[in-house]
């Protein structure tokens, strides 16, 4: 079935925000900012399971965004957990810092 | 103007997300973030999908951004200015090639595709057959120039059907078997058109005539399996053996046909649930509520002809009332029903929440785990260290208090034991 925005248009916008997301985690000093760059590539690898749900009419898409935002969600609370544990020794964020185990 | 709310939500996503790499502040990045998910929920919306928008709303937004803000804030994080790195200045050329690269990588498999992505075809019209006649079992045999085989159905007891068939579009021939002596009952073949997107089910209806060995008819009925309301079955009546047309009508409590004489024209007050089904021609296909009826079919006369009492009609259900002649030369009808169950619209909350239940049971248990485990992880975490102060405390001085006191406030580091110790790696 022909939808009013092709389904390509939505793939893109998707593509875009995840290219995003992965120029935050590279180029952003600040490991919470860091973080929320993943959390925007994650969301935008849910934008196109979604899109291919409709594209097939076929909620199995549906479930995985499901599962994905549950798990991500997990994952921000340990993250956020170390990188608060981690400030307590290191008294920084910032991701220069860091480096303890490079050789 | 969907693409307008495409372009202008989609462009303001994109803005936000922009916003939220380049601004210092890092609570100004959270909110754009938050601002980011809210136009992402927007478009879940326009792809059919509300009950994932309200959850991204409820979790994303709600619950992860504000875990966000509040661990920012506690360690201070919008006071540090992230300007460029000192080890690598010039990062963003990188960055920005290494993005281009990672872009075209993905968009190339879509450019070779063209940019369009494949349409859903439709694999078929699902067809499935019932037995609605006396005789006890019987088999259809269907045949058509797209099969290359003719296809044979298991025997179908009377008042059940077969499950769906899916066959491509094209024109039929229909052979209906008794599944006991494997005779013909019907001659000739009965033809069916098929359009390949519609469902259809086929009842066999009648009875054997001793004499000639023919049914009266194969009746083929639409079938629609997609929800019809959020409380409300489905019926589809149909007339088989009453040539002056019925109705279905709810008779209410006390199972009584209930009629008024109004301007010299008796009027019946009973809800009419399906108006003059024509016989042995379109059935009426309606939705009512769910519940416990007393339902009856009328003769334009208001007089029964033969009623449904404690009728239950359940909800996600769609059922087929044929009223077909009574066997064996006797007056009156009889009433087969068959009932099959609905799937729910496409993205709403009783799809995602019938599959997680059925299809997804483990996979839900098992991330329910994760979330516990994700939260007791976090308490350890976060617990205050407490046993540094108690190991001070702990050890012996060689040296006497006050001295301890001068040499700790001029090195800058307390006064242990004698023996050196190796570093611990916590200071």
């Amino acid at each position: 079935m022909a939808y009013p925005v092709p389904a390509e248009f939505f793939v893109v916008l998707s593509m875009i925000l995840f290219v995003m997301g992965a120029m935050g985690v590279v180029l952003r000093k600040n490991a919470i900012l860091v973080f929320m760059s993943v959390e925007l590539m994650l969301n935008a690898s849910n934008l196109a399971l979604v899109v291919f749900a409709r594209q097939w009419q076929n909620m199995n898409g549906h479930v995985f965004v499901f599962f994905v935002m549950t798990v991500a969600a997990a994952e921000v609370a340990i993250g956020l957990a170390l990188i608060v544990t981690i400030f307590r020794h290191k008294k920084s964020i910032n991701i220069d810092d860091l480096h303890q185990m490079e050789g | 103007m969907e693409a307008l709310l495409f372009f202008g939500v989609g462009g303001l996503a994109l803005l936000f997300a922009v916003l939220m790499l380049s601004t210092e502040n890092a609570v100004h990045s959270a909110l754009c973030l938050v601002a980011n998910f809210g136009c992402v929920a927007f478009i879940f919306l326009m792809l059919d999908a509300p009950f994932l928008s309200m959850v991204q709303i409820a979790v994303y937004t709600g619950a992860i951004m504000v875990l966000f803000l509040f661990v920012i804030m506690l360690l201070k994080a919008e006071q540090s200015s992230d300007t460029t790195t000192r080890q690598f200045p010039r990062l963003w050329i990188l960055a920005t090639v290494l993005a281009s690269v990672l872009l075209i990588v993905l968009a190339l498999p879509m450019s070779l595709g063209g940019f369009k992505l494949p349409e859903l075809t439709s694999p078929g019209s699902p067809v499935r057959f019932g037995n609605a006649s006396s005789v006890a079992q019987t088999t259809f045999v269907i045949n058509g120039a797209t099969l290359a085989e003719p296809i044979t159905t298991s025997a179908v007891a009377s008042g059940e059907t077969t499950s769906f068939e899916t066959l491509p579009a094209g024109t039929y021939s229909v052979n209906t078997l008794d599944a006991a002596t494997n005779r013909n009952v019907y001659l000739p073949a009965q033809e069916v058109t098929l359009n390949g997107i519609d469902a259809l089910t086929l009842f066999a209806t009648g009875e054997v005539n001793p004499a000639t060995g023919e049914l009266v008819k194969l009746v083929s009925l639409p079938t629609d399996v997609s929800e019809a309301g959020s409380s409300d079955g489905r019926l589809v009546v149909y007339n088989g053996a009453a040539p002056e047309g019925i109705s279905l009508v709810d008779l209410g409590p006390e199972a009584a046909v209930t009629t008024v004489l109004r301007d010299g024209q008796t009027v019946l007050i009973d809800p009419i649930i399906a108006p003059t089904v024509p016989y042995q021609g379109e059935p009426v296909i309606i939705t009512y509520p769910r519940g416990t009826y007393n339902l009856a079919l009328l003769d334009p006369a208001f007089n029964i002809v033969e009623r449904l009492d404690e009728y239950v009609i359940t909800a996600d259900t769609e059922t087929d009332i044929l009223y077909l002649p009574a066997g064996s030369g006797a007056e009156g009808g009889r009433i087969e029903t068959f009932t099959i169950d609905t799937q729910p619209s496409f993205g709403s909350p009783k799809g995602i929440g019938r599959m997680l239940f059925t299809d997804y049971l483990l996979p839900v248990n098992l991330v329910g785990m994760l979330l516990l485990v994700a939260l007791i992880g976090v308490i350890v975490l976060s617990r205050p260290e407490a046993e540094k102060s108690e190991r001070r405390s702990n050890v012996r001085r060689k040296v006497s208090r006050p001295l301890v006191n001068v040499i700790s406030t001029q090195t800058g580091s307390d006064v242990m034991a004698e023996t050196p110790q190796l570093p611990t790696g916590d200071s």
